[in-house]
C-alpha cells in the first residue's frame, strides 16, 4: 500500500517542483531583463509566453492573448529559463522567448527544462548531457538520466545510481542513491536503502531521522512533506516532525499553505499544521497568486486564498495553477480537448481552442 | 404585445365561465374580472410606455398563468409578465426563478441579477441564499459570489443567523454560523425531513436525545434541559412543551409561562396560539393562557400579520384576532400572509385529475388575484 501511494505521489511532487522551478526562473528572468534593458510591462508580456493549441498544432501567446508564435509544433511546453521545449514528431528542440523563435532544431529524444542556461537532453540512442542556449553540449553526454539544474546543481544517474553535479559538470555528490530530488532551500531529498534522507550542498547527510521516511518532497520555507508509517507530515530543517505525520496525503507548501487529504476530500493547512480550508474538494492544485484550482463533483474551479471561497465558479474539465496572472484551463478530453487561458476574474484571455 | 393581450382576455373569460359553473359567487367573479381587466389595462399601458418592472419598495407575488409564472403587485396588477417556468418569493429584493431551464435570481425589475451553474436554488434569507452547485449546497451573496463554499450535501435557509446542514460525506448534521463555521451541539436532528422544526427562532433551536426534547442557544449550549417528551420550536418568544399528558408554554430561559393544561396546542403568533382545552376542536389562547377565541376549528394555524388559517368543514379560511372569518371557508390549501397577501390554492377537477389553481387574497379576504392555472 505504501508503495503504491508513493508511486502516485511522485508525478505530483515532480509537477510541483516544476512549478516552483518555473516560478523561480520567471522571477529571476524578469529581474535580469529589467535590469539590463529597463523593459516596460508590454515587453515583459512578450517574455512570458504560454503554449496554445490551435487547429491541432501548438504555438505561443502572450499573457494578453496575442499570438507570438504561429502554431507549428506537435507539442509545446511551458517556458523555463527563457526557453521552451517543443516537439515535432518524436524529436524535441527549443524556442527562445524574446523574440519568440525556434533556436534549437528538434533533434533530441528527450529534453528537460532550462535553468541557469543549461538543459538536460538526450540525442537518440545516446546518453544524457547538458546543452547551452545555442544547443552546444557544455556537459558531455555521459549519464543514464539527468534532471534539470536547480540551485546550481543537477541530479544525474550513472550506472543506476543518483548523484549531483554542478553547472561546470563537476561531481559534487557521488552517485550512490536509488532516487534523488532537486535541491531546494539548500537541501535535496535522496533515497537510500533505508528510506529517504536529506543532504546539503556538500553531500552531507544532515537529515537522517530515527524514523523511516518512505517518501519525501522538497523544502519550501523551511518545511518539507514526508511520508512515515503514520502518514504524511512535515519536517523542519533539523529533521524534526513539526507537523505531526497524520495525513493520508499532503503536498508541499506554497504561499504558506499545503494541501492535505482526509478521506475522500482535500483541504489546506497552514504552517502551524492548523486546518486553513477544511477538506471539501475532491482534488486540488497548489496555491499560486492567491488562487488554487479545486475539483468538485468532476469539474474544476478556483478558490481564493484570502476569502477561502470559490471565486471562479465557471466549470472547467481541467485547470492549472495561475502564473503571471493567467491560468491554463481545458474543456473536453482526449481527442476533443480544447485549451484556453483565463485571468483571475475567470474571464477568458484565450478562448479554448483545439 | 397585442397577442399577449388577446390571450389574457381569453384567460379572463375562461376562468369566468369556470367560476360560473362551479361556484355561485357572481360578485367575486365580477370583482375579479374587473380587477384582472384593470390589471391588464394597467400592464398593457406599462408595456406601451415601455416601462416594465417596479421599484424596490413594491411587494411582488408570484402567479401562474397558463403554466408560466410572472409576478403581480399587491393590487393584482401584473408587474412582471409570465415568462418563467417557476418562480419563488421575493426576499430582500431578489427572487429565484427558473428561466430558459436554468435557475436564476431576478430583481423587482425582472432583470437577471445572478446566474450560475446552479441545479437548485432557494430564496434569499437575509443577505444569503442557499444554492446547489455540483451536487453540493453552499451560500451566495446578492452579487452571486460564494460566501460559504458549496461543501454540504443539504443545507437549510438561514434563520436567526444559523443554518442547518448535512456534511459532504453524509456523516453528520449540524448548525453553521454566518461564516459557515460548525457549531458543536448535542441532540441534533439526524435528518432534514422537518427543516422548519430545526430552525433557530428567538435564539433557540429544538434538540432531542432519545425521546426527550430540550433547546440549545446559538452557540450550541444546551440552555433548556432535555426533559420534555414532546415539544415545539420557539415562536413569538414562547415554546410549546408537553409535560405528562398536557401542553403548556415556556419562555427562552425554560420558565413556565403557561402551565400545562391543554390537550393540544400550536405555535404563538401575534400574541395568540391555537389550543384545545377540552373538546375535539381548536380555539385560540392569549399569553396568559385565557381562551380568547372559542374552540370551533378542525385545524388552526399560527397567527401571522394578524391573520390565522383555520379549517372548517374541510375547507380553509383565515380569521382575524377577534375570530371573524375574512372569507367563507373555501380554500383547499393556504399559505401564511406575507406582505399583506396570502396565497390560496383551489383544487379544480379537470377530467380525471385535480389541478391546483393559485390565487391571492388580501387581509380583507378579497381576491386580488383569482386562482389561475
Amino acid at each position: 500500500m505504501t508503495y503504491s501511494s508513493k508511486q502516485q505521489l511522485k508525478p505530483r511532487l515532480l509537477s510541483l517542483l516544476l512549478i516552483t522551478l518555473f516560478g523561480i526562473v520567471l522571477l529571476t528572468g524578469c529581474d535580469v531583463i529589467d535590469s539590463v534593458t529597463g523593459n516596460n510591462d508590454d515587453d515583459d508580456q512578450n517574455v512570458i509566453i504560454h503554449p496554445m493549441l490551435l487547429n491541432g498544432s501548438w504555438g505561443y501567446i502572450t499573457a494578453s492573448g496575442n499570438t507570438v508564435m504561429e502554431p507549428r509544433f506537435d507539442l509545446a511546453r511551458d517556458v523555463s529559463g527563457g526557453m521552451a521545449a517543443v516537439r515535432n514528431g518524436t524529436l524535441w528542440g527549443y524556442i527562445q522567448t524574446k523574440p519568440a523563435k525556434l533556436v534549437i532544431e528538434p533533434q533530441y529524444s528527450s529534453a528537460g527544462d532550462f535553468e541557469d542556461g543549461l538543459a538536460p537532453v538526450q540525442l537518440p540512442g545516446q546518453l544524457y548531457g547538458f546543452i547551452d542556449e545555442s544547443g552546444t553540449f557544455i556537459i558531455e553526454a555521459q549519464y543514464d538520466f539527468a534532471q534539470p539544474v536547480s540551485e546550481g546543481k543537477a541530479a544525474v544517474r550513472i550506472d543506476g545510481l543518483w548523484g549531483y553535479i554542478n553547472s561546470d559538470g563537476n561531481t559534487v555528490v557521488e552517485p550512490k542513491y536509488s532516487d534523488a530530488r532537486p535541491f531546494s532551500d539548500g537541501l535535496a531529498a535522496v533515497e537510500t536503502f533505508d528510506g529517504w534522507i536529506y543532504i546539503d550542498e556538500s553531500g552531507n547527510e544532515i537529515i537522517n531521522p530515527t524514523f523511516l521516511i518512505s517518501d519525501a518532497g522538497e523544502f519550501v520555507d523551511g518545511l518539507a512533506p514526508i511520508e512515515t508509517g503514520d502518514g504524511w507530515g512535515f519536517i523542519d530543517k533539523t529533521g524534526s516532525p513539526v507537523i505531526t505525520p497524520s495525513f493520508e496525503e499532503a503536498g508541499r507548501f506554497s504561499q504558506g499553505l499545503a494541501w492535505f487529504r482526509d478521506g475522500d476530500y482535500v483541504g489546506f493547512i497552514d504552517k502551524n499544521g492548523e486546518v486553513y480550508i477544511e477538506a471539501q474538494f475532491n482534488e486540488v492544485k497548489s496555491f499560486s497568486e492567491n488562487m488554487a484550482a479545486v475539483q468538485m463533483g468532476g469539474d474544476w474551479f478556483y478558490v481564493n486564498k484570502n476569502s477561502k471561497l470559490v471565486s471562479i465558479a465557471k466549470p472547467f474539465d481541467g485547470a492549472e495553477s495561475f502564473k503571471n496572472g493567467i491560468a491554463r484551463v481545458w474543456q473536453g478530453s482526449d481527442d476533443d480537448i480544447r485549451y484556453g487561458y483565463i485571468n483571475n476574474k475567470g474571464e477568458y484571455i484565450w478562448y479554448p481552442t483545439q | 404585445m397585442i397577442s399577449d393581450m388577446d390571450t389574457s382576455i381569453i384567460k379572463v373569460n375562461t376562468f369566468g365561465t369556470q367560476l360560473n359553473n362551479r361556484h355561485n359567487m357572481k360578485r367575486i367573479l365580477l370583482l375579479t374580472i374587473t380587477l384582472a381587466f384593470t390589471a391588464l389595462l394597467l400592464s398593457s399601458c406599462n408595456l406601451v410606455d415601455n416601462i416594465t418592472g417596479s421599484d424596490d419598495s413594491v411587494d411582488l407575488y408570484p402567479v401562474r398563468i397558463d403554466g408560466e409564472w410572472g409576478y403581480i403587485d399587491k393590487e393584482g396588477k401584473i408587474v412582471l409578465e409570465p415568462e418563467f417556468q417557476n418562480a419563488g418569493d421575493f426576499k430582500n429584493g431578489m427572487a429565484p426563478v427558473r428561466h430558459s431551464w436554468g435557475w436564476k435570481y431576478i430583481n423587482k425589475k425582472g432583470e437577471i441579477k445572478v446566474e450560475g451553474n446552479f441545479s437548485n436554488i432557494r430564496p434569499f434569507s437575509g443577505d444569503k441564499a442557499a444554492v446547489q452547485f455540483e451536487g453540493r449546497w453552499g451560500y451566495i451573496n446578492k452579487s452571486g459570489s460564494f460566501v460559504i463554499n458549496p461543501k454540504f450535501r443539504s443545507a437549510s435557509d438561514f434563520s436567526d443567523g444559523r443554518a442547518f446542514v448535512r456534511s459532504i460525506n453524509y456523516s453528520s448534521y449540524y448548525y453553521i454560523d454566518e461564516n459557515g463555521s460548525r457549531i458543536e451541539a448535542v441532540g441534533l436532528p439526524s435528518d432534514m425531513d422537518y427543516v422548519e422544526e430545526s430552525e433557530f427562532r428567538n435564539g433557540r433551536a429544538m434538540v432531542r436525545d432519545g425521546d426527550m426534547y430540550g433547546y440549545i442557544d446559538k452557540s450550541g449550549n444546551t440552555v433548556i434541559e432535555l426533559k420534555y417528551p414532546e415539544a415545539r420550536p420557539f415562536n413569538d418568544q414562547l415554546a410549546a412543551v408537553r409535560v405528562s399528558d398536557r401542553w403548556g408554554f415556556i419562555d427562552s430561559k425554560g420558565q413556565v409561562e403557561i402551565s400545562p393544561q391543554f390537550i393540544s396546542v400550536g405555535d404563538f403568533g401575534n400574541g395568540l396560539a391555537p389550543a384545545r382545552v377540552n373538546t375535539n376542536s381548536f380555539g385560540y389562547i392569549d399569553k396568559s393562557g385565557q381562551v380568547v377565541i372559542e374552540e370551533q376549528y378542525q385545524q388552526a394555524g399560527t397567527f401571522n400579520e394578524d391573520r390565522a388559517p383555520v379549517l372548517i368543514n374541510d375547507k380553509w379560511t383565515f380569521i382575524d384576532k377577534s375570530g371573524n372569518q375574512i372569507t367563507s371557508p373555501k380554500f383547499d390549501e393556504v399559505e401564511p400572509f406575507y406582505n399583506g397577501l396570502a396565497r390560496v390554492t383551489i383544487y379544480v377537477p379537470v377530467e380525471d385529475e385535480i389541478e391546483e389553481n393559485y390565487g391571492y387574497i388580501n387581509k380583507a379576504g378579497k381576491y386580488v388575484w383569482f386562482p389561475t392555472r
